[in-house]
């Protein structure tokens, strides 16, 4: 419980996953500021040079600098993750918690809805946007988003009906409580807990979902400096350009590893239902 | 200054006074399947009156006190009247016409305090948010603040100033019974109900939470309602009791009675239960039988089937109901333990 913040002996593993995800923070604020080269620049003369003093992860094919592109495809990448996570968690929440409050018949559609709506592929979504909008990184946030709000419902009208149930609810109902004071009083900061715990779990997912769907090629589009897309790119290279693939490759593993790490970690010091926490 | 002799407490009920709860033939179902689980319930609570509901686990006190109170979802209340301070309520509508007294006018101390306090809001916002909500003074105002220490140090919260900084999961279940109780007094309620609220507790803080309920309402000049299982509690700390047995009412005695006079062989048999300082092991006298659970319906007496001195009558006569709502009543077809005179 957040009330009852007791902490755990961290592991070097959850260490090294806090210390990476704070860089990798740090570079998308300021990756931009850090890049020794214009990201986007093309110069076919300095074309798939290997990592060296001028160029540490070496160029790509067309000669842009792939530690500069990684620097600023990091914020990129994480702003249009957690922009999808936040768009996400606003609109799964309304409608879980709105869902929960009502109950009855209206509960139920909605709950049948976003199992509709789960049981339809994201990637199929993300195809259909992509045709409709042009593929680009707005059509993939837009078909994540559109893919992930079912999860966030279904919880947050979990924690919801969980709450609701719990006896100081009913305390607050001999007190008159009003519906929307629950919400904002009992509801969210009760339910904040579990709530963090799924955010960080599905940074590194979003994360993950945003470059594969760049790689296939209905994300953003070459010459953007996203992960996903520059795989996509060093693909064709990689027998005479290795590091055009590995390094955002790299990046792209390590980031969604420490913030899996640290979202487990959470989970086992925030999440009372927790079985290690016994 | 001619000073008129205080009139004597009769079995009359004074007609000048009017109770503050008054119920005639209550009766409450299931929403489900309409059954009826507590039928014909007639009682009064008077102002500044201690009255308490005892009754066996499923006897169907806490289904009655929880649907008179408007807090029970599946239940409702399918018959009978109820007055507030002279005013009937609705009987359609009723559970959101009580509601909106409670907070104000009724107080309810809840059964468990270890989770009747919401668990990441410190003590002090609790209280000023049941402040605002009563009073509408403004959570943060110096005002409600004052007012909701003040309220700690009233139910003997060591340190209210450091206690209103504080999480509830910080204090000892005696505490929170405090804290909660410091939260049902921020109302100002003409009638505070307390359901069971000592069960979660240790002997020794039972009776120190009780005194203060009791302490703080002659203070105060609050009724309260105290529905309980524990007997002796009940008998050291109410005036008068009602006692429910399947659903149906079958005594209301003055706690002086219990021992002095005949009272309803239920009750009688219930006291006799009970250990105590003067009674030897030997002394307590089990019921036989099995307890029959609330919604026994309105067709005999539902203690017929364990009771020493059932008749054939008691079996078959129509529940006999407390509809003039004297100070004693006994449901008895027999008549064992009706007060008269």
């Amino acid at each position: 419980m957040l009330t009852t913040p007791r902490s755990y002996p961290k592991s070097w593993v959850e260490w090294t996953a806090i210390v990476i995800a704070a860089i990798i923070v740090l570079t998308a604020v300021f990756g931009g500021l850090l890049a020794p080269h214009d990201p986007l620049v093309i110069d076919f003369r300095a074309k798939l040079l290997p990592p060296s003093g001028t160029h540490w992860m070496g160029t790509d094919g067309a000669g842009r600098d792939v530690l500069s592109r990684l620097l600023t495809g990091a914020q990129l990448t994480l702003l249009s993750t957690l922009s999808v996570i936040a768009v996400v968690l606003v609109i799964g929440c309304t409608i879980g918690i709105f869902s929960a409050f009502v109950g009855g018949w209206v509960d139920n559609l909605l709950m049948r809805l976003a199992d509709i709506w789960l049981g339809f592929p994201p990637l199929i979504l993300a195809l259909g946007f992509a045709a409709a909008m042009g593929a680009s990184l707005q059509a993939a946030i837009w078909a994540l988003v559109f893919s992930w709000w079912p999860t966030y419902a279904r919880l947050s009208r979990m924690i919801t009906k969980d709450i609701l149930s719990a006896k100081y609810i009913a305390a607050a109902d001999t007190l008159g409580v009003p519906a929307w004071r629950k919400v904002v009083l009992y509801v969210l900061p009760n339910a904040f807990d579990v709530l963090i715990i799924q955010v960080t779990l599905d940074i590194a997912a979003v994360m993950l979902a945003i470059s594969g769907l760049s790689f296939i090629g209905v994300g953003a589009q070459i010459p953007t400096p996203e992960w996903g897309a520059m795989i996509a790119d060093g693909r064709d290279y990689v027998r005479n350009g290795w590091w055009i693939v590995i390094f955002p490759g790299l990046a792209i593993f390590f980031t969604a590893l420490s913030f899996n790490i640290i979202g487990d970690m959470l989970r086992r010091e925030l999440d009372p239902t927790s079985q290690r926490r016994a | 200054m001619m000073t008129a002799p205080a009139p004597e407490m009769t079995t009359e009920t004074d007609p000048a006074m009017t109770p503050l709860l008054d119920l005639s033939d209550v009766t409450i179902a299931l929403r489900q399947n309409d059954r009826k689980m507590v039928t014909g319930v007639s009682l009064s609570v008077m102002p500044r009156e201690v009255f308490g509901i005892v009754g066996e686990s499923g006897s169907g006190k806490t289904l009655f006190t929880r649907t008179v109170f408007g807090l029970h979802e599946d239940t409702y209340l399918a018959g009978g009247t109820v007055r507030f301070n002279g005013r009937a309520l609705p009987l359609n509508g009723y559970r959101r016409a009580i509601k909106k007294m409670l907070g104000k006018e009724i107080g309810y101390i809840p059964q468990d305090p270890y989770s009747s306090l919401n668990p990441s809001m410190r003590v002090g916002r609790q209280l000023t948010e049941a402040l605002y909500l009563s009073k509408g003074y403004p959570m943060r105002s110096q005002k409600a603040q004052d007012a909701a220490v003040a309220l700690l140090a009233e139910v003997g919260i060591p340190e209210p100033e450091l206690a209103f900084r504080q999480y509830p999961d910080q204090f000892s279940g005696g505490m929170r019974q405090r804290i909660v109780i410091a939260i049902a007094l921020s109302q100002d309620p003409e009638l505070m109900i307390a359901d069971e609220p000592t069960t979660a507790l240790d002997a020794f803080t039972q009776r120190r939470i009780m005194d203060l309920i009791l302490e703080r309402s002659r203070t105060r000049g609050l009724a309260v309602l105290l529905i309980s299982h524990n007997l002796e509690l009940l008998r050291q700390s109410v005036d008068r009791l009602g006692v429910l047995y399947g659903g149906q009412l079958l005594n209301v005695a003055a706690t002086a009675d219990i021992g002095a006079r005949e009272i309803h062989p239920y009750t009688q048999a219930l006291f006799d239960c009970v250990p105590g300082r003067d009674k030897r092991l030997a002394d307590i006298a089990s019921i036989p039988g099995e307890p029959v659970g609330a919604g026994f319906g309105t067709t005999g007496c539902a203690f017929a089937g364990r009771c020493a001195f059932a008749q054939d009558i008691c079996r078959s006569a129509p529940l006999v109901t407390n509809t003039d709502r004297g100070t004693g009543f006994s449901a008895c077809v027999l008549g064992k333990g009706a007060r008269h005179g």
